[in-house]
C-alpha cells in the first residue's frame, strides 16, 4: 500500500524528517524535469530543484493543502525558474551539444534499440527542445506541464494564474508551431530517406550487367 | 479551414481528451465532414509523439539529493555559506542527505560464497524495463576504503557544525529569531542530529559497500557500452570492407567493358 502526498505532508509537518525525504524521492525526478524543460540547462535545473525542495521544506507548514502537493511544489518550481530566466535575462537555450557523443548514447537507450533509433531519437529530442526554446514562455510552460506532467487545463490555468481558455490557446498555438518547426526540421528524413553506397553499387553494377 | 478560436479550443480539447461526452460527440460529427481538423488533429497528434523524444539527459537525472552529499564532501565555501541558513535549512539540507542514504539503503546485501553481493534499489528504479536484478559481486577494496574516509570528513564536518551551532546558540538574539510556537533551532538540530547518527550507524556500511557497487556498476556499463560501440563500428566497418570489394569489381568490370571495346 503506498502513503498518499496528504499523509506523508501531514506527518512531514508533524516532524517527521522519514516522511519528508520520501516526498523528496517522490518528486526529485519529475521536478528536475521540469525544470530542465523549462529553462534548458542541466546544472541549472539541478540547482532549480534542490532549492524547491529547501522551500518546500520551510514553507511546509504554510501548505494548507488546498491544491495538491505536487501542483504545490510545481508551483515553486516554476516561480524559481521565472526569477532564474529574469537573472539570465535571455532566452533559454537548450544546452545539447553539438556533436552526438555515442558513449553516453549507448547506455541511455533500451536495450533493444539499435545505435540507429539511438541518434534518430536524440536528434529528434534536440530538434523538439530547440523548437520548444523558441516558443514564448506561457506557451512552453502549458505545454510542458500538460505535454509531460499530465496536469488538466484546469490545474494549468490555476498555476498560470489565467482562465481556462487562455491556457486552450496557448496549448493550441504552441502545438501548432511546434508542428510545423518539426516538420521544417526534416525530422523523419534523417535515416530513413538517403541511400548508402551499397545501394548505388548495386544498382551501378545491374546497369553494367544489362549493358553487356 | 476552422480557424476560429472556439474550434481551435475543441481541437485540443479533443487532441487532449479533456472534452465531456456531448462536446466529444459534436466534434467527432464536425471531424467526420472537415478534412482540414481531420488533418490537424493528426499532425498534432504526431507531433506529440515526436515531442515524447525530448527529456533531461537520464544519466543526470540522480536526483537533488545525492549533490547535497556531494556538496558535503567539498569542505570549502558551499558549507560556510550553509552555515548562515537558520537551523530549519539544516534540517532540510539533513533531510536531503537523508533521502540519498533513504536511496542508498535501498539495497539487498548478502554474503555468500562468491563474495559481497550487493542489489541497489537504485538501479532497480532507474532501470525497470530491464528484467533481471543487477547483480554483482563486490570484494573489499580502496573504493571502499576511499568511501570510509569521505564518512569519516563528513562525521567531522557535522561535529564542526554542529558546535558552531551550539556556539551560535548562546546568543540570545539567535533563540529570539526562532520560529514562535514551533521548535528552537537547538531543538530542530538535536533531533535531526539524532536520526543521522541512527541512519549513520545502521547505513554506514551498506553505503559504503553501494558506493563501491555503484562505481564497479557505472565502469561496468562504461564497458559494456564501448564493447556494444565497438561491436557497432566493427559491423560498419566489415559494411565498409564489403562495399569496397563492391566497389572493386564495378572497376574491375568497368575496366574489361572498357577494354572490350576498344578492341
Amino acid at each position: 500500500m503506498t502513503t498518499t502526498d496528504e499523509e506523508l505532508v501531514a506527518r512531514s509537518k508533524g516532524g517527521d524528517l522519514d516522511s519528508f525525504n520520501q516526498l523528496v524521492l517522490r518528486w526529485e525526478r519529475p521536478i528536475y524535469a521540469l525544470a530542465y524543460r523549462v529553462i534548458g540547462r542541466e546544472e541549472d535545473a539541478r540547482d532549480v530543484a534542490q532549492e524547491t525542495f529547501l522551500r518546500a521544506f520551510r514553507a511546509l507548514s504554510g501548505f494548507k493543502g488546498q491544491a495538491k502537493f505536487s501542483s504545490w511544489l510545481y508551483r515553486i518550481t516554476l516561480n524559481l525558474c521565472r526569477d532564474w530566466m529574469r537573472r539570465q535575462r535571455r532566452a533559454p537555450v537548450s544546452q545539447a551539444p553539438e556533436g552526438i557523443d555515442i558513449i553516453e548514447l549507448a547506455g541511455e537507450g533500451e536495450p533493444s534499440e539499435s545505435v540507429e533509433d539511438l541518434i534518430a531519437r536524440r536528434q529528434l529530442g534536440r530538434a523538439v527542445g530547440k523548437a520548444m526554446s523558441l516558443l514564448p514562455e506561457e506557451q512552453r510552460t502549458a505545454i510542458i506541464l500538460k505535454e509531460y506532467h499530465g496536469l488538466t487545463f484546469q490545474e494549468i490555468a490555476e498555476m498560470q494564474d489565467c482562465p481556462l481558455s487562455t491556457v486552450k490557446t496557448r496549448l493550441y498555438q504552441g502545438l501548432t508551431v511546434l508542428r510545423r518547426q518539426l516538420q521544417d526540421a526534416g525530422v523523419e528524413t534523417i535515416f530513413g530517406g538517403t541511400r548508402g553506397p551499397a545501394h548505388i553499387v548495386s544498382v551501378a553494377s545491374r546497369k553494367l550487367e544489362g549493358r553487356r | 479551414m476552422c480557424d476560429n478560436a472556439e474550434r481551435n479550443q475543441q481541437l485540443v480539447g479533443y487532441v487532449y481528451d479533456e472534452l465531456d461526452v456531448e462536446e466529444r460527440k459534436a466534434f467527432e460529427a464536425h471531424l467526420a465532414n472537415c478534412g482540414a481538423c481531420r488533418v490537424e488533429v493528426a499532425g498534432l497528434g504526431t507531433t506529440r509523439e515526436r515531442m515524447a523524444a525530448w527529456g533531461p539527459p537520464d544519466a543526470d537525472v540522480a536526483g537533488t539529493g545525492l549533490r547535497l552529499v556531494r556538496a558535503a564532501e567539498a569542505p570549502a565555501a558551499p558549507v560556510q555559506a550553509r552555515l548562515r541558513l537558520p537551523a530549519w535549512g539544516l534540517a532540510a539540507a539533513a533531510a536531503l542527505v537523508l533521502a540519498a542514504s533513504a536511496a542508498l539503503a535501498n539495497l539487498e546485501v548478502r554474503v555468500g560464497s562468491d563474495g559481497l553481493v550487493v542489489r541497489t534499489g537504485w538501479a532497480q528504479a532507474a532501470a525497470p524495463s530491464e528484467t533481471a536484478p543487477q547483480v554483482a559481486t563486490v570484494a573489499s577494496t580502496e573504493d571502499a576504503e576511499s568511501w570510509n574516509a569521505i564518512v569519516a570528513q563528513l562525521q567531522a564536518r557535522l561535529d564542526e557544525l554542529e558546535g558552531e551551532l551550539a556556539a551560535r546558540g548562546m546568543e540570545p538574539g539567535i533563540r529570539a529569531a526562532a520560529t514562535p510556537g514551533g521548535p528552537s533551532d537547538a531543538d530542530v538540530w538535536r533531533r535531526v542530529r539524532e536520526i543521522v547518527a541512527q541512519s549513520e550507524r545502521r547505513q554506514q556500511g551498506e553505503v559504503r559497500a553501494l558506493m563501491s557497487q555503484m562505481v564497479r556498476e557505472l565502469e561496468g556499463q562504461r564497458r559494456s557500452d564501448i564493447a556494444l560501440i565497438q561491436q557497432g563500428m566493427g559491423q560498419y566497418h566489415g559494411l565498409t570492407n564489403a562495399e569496397i570489394a563492391q566497389q572493386r569489381d564495378v572497376i574491375n568490370q568497368l575496366v574489361r567493358v572498357a577494354s572490350r571495346q576498344e578492341r
